[in-house]
């Protein structure tokens, strides 16, 4: 009695405690007594931010929605020049900022820019240079 | 009579250009932009079409413009501020800009103001009311080039500062154009220190460029402390 009552005071803090609960089949005396039965029980329930959790998990893993939608600037650029991306929108309104057709020279132009980043970059940088007051 | 002209130009980067316009015209003003409820309603309804890419968020294109010439008084800011569309893909986006003009062909004082569904391009809407936003000056020539990539940025949540950034807008005056950033929490440090860091990665600027951080409650009070002024002078 005292033997065992010595080992599980000594493993208590090296196991996890929800496995030791679990693993343990038949406690015997000794390990009922230093598990009071308020502490036993609250490890078979669920709590609120565990549910949540749990919540989160599944839908993490059903719709991706919780992770953020990001695109690089390539694909974006790249994106521009399929058939969907250059329809007229539905909605349009009349506006002098408004045009009729689509740029598409100019998107195509974009394209070429990222293919040469190097390039566009200095170009960029030496006309930033000149003009910063 | 400069100095006044001095504070204004600080603040001239694309919301409230309103410089001639009577305290008590914004506030009617702000009222009937209120009231526009319908248009909210419809907006919502934006979707990405099948096999598009969606967008982290939903966007609306604006546009602004002061009208040269007319009093300036008889315009509200609301028959200045113009939605073009909301999108909510990235195919969906290209739609829209594909159809409207680059700002560096712009001509005149106007903006191009590319906010979140729902948030409105102006410093009272409720995301922006404790914000603020980075201000970029660009020479001319530059801006439809930082535009673009300021937006894709944006689009592609390039920023990675959650549910932080509002919108961005870019300005064309008359010797100059400006960019500008909007957040939701101009007292977040981190925050608006990562928007500068992205900021300079995705436009490629150079170290030494003048990044100016102004507060939405800034802007406001320059704004009021000069109408108050024009006002006590017998001015309008």
């Amino acid at each position: 009695m005292e033997v065992s009552r010595r080992r599980m005071r000594h493993l208590e803090p090296a196991r996890p405690l929800r496995r030791l609960n679990a693993e343990q089949d038949q406690p015997s005396y000794a390990d009922l007594e230093s598990f009071p039965p308020s502490q036993c029980s609250s490890f078979n329930r669920i709590e609120v931010e565990e549910f949540y959790e749990i919540l989160q998990l599944h839908s993490k893993t059903f719709a991706t929605k919780k992770e953020r939608i990001s695109y690089s600037r390539e694909f974006l650029l790249q994106a521009a020049s399929s058939p969907m991306a250059r329809r007229r929108p539905d909605f349009l309104p009349e506006h002098p900022v408004v045009l009729n057709k689509a740029r598409v020279q100019d998107v195509r132009r974009l394209i070429l820019c990222t293919t040469s980043p190097g390039k566009e970059d200095l170009s960029v940088q030496e006309s930033e240079k000149n003009f910063t007051r | 009579m400069n100095n006044k002209f001095d504070a204004l130009k600080d603040d001239d980067s694309g919301d409230h250009d309103q410089d001639n316009v009577s305290p008590k015209d914004c506030e009617k003003e702000k009222s009937e932009d209120e009231e526009k409820d319908p248009n909210t309603a419809k907006k919502k309804t934006v979707v990405p079409g099948a096999g598009e890419h969606p967008l982290q968020y939903n966007y609306t294109f604006w546009y602004s413009r002061r009208t040269p010439g007319r009093p300036a008084s008889s315009q509200s800011y609301e028959q200045n501020i113009k939605q073009i569309g909301s999108f909510a893909s990235v195919e969906q986006f290209w739609r829209f800009y594909s159809h409207m003009i680059r700002p560096g062909d712009l001509t005149g004082h106007s903006d191009f103001h590319l906010f979140k569904e729902g948030i409105k391009p102006m410093w009272e809407d409720d995301a922006n009311k404790s914000g603020g936003k980075w201000i970029i000056r660009l020479r001319k020539g530059l801006a439809s080039r930082c535009w673009e990539n300021l937006i894709l940025a944006m689009l592609g949540e390039q920023f990675m500062v959650g549910e932080e950034i509002c919108g961005a807008v870019v300005s064309v005056r008359f010797q100059e154009d400006i960019i500008s950033i909007w957040n939701k929490t101009a007292s977040d440090q981190a925050t608006t220190a990562r928007i500068r860091d992205t900021l300079r990665r995705v436009l490629n600027l150079p170290p030494n460029t003048i990044m100016e951080y102004k507060t939405h409650t800034d802007s406001i009070k320059a704004w009021e402390d000069f109408h108050g002024l024009v006002n006590a002078s017998g001015g309008r």
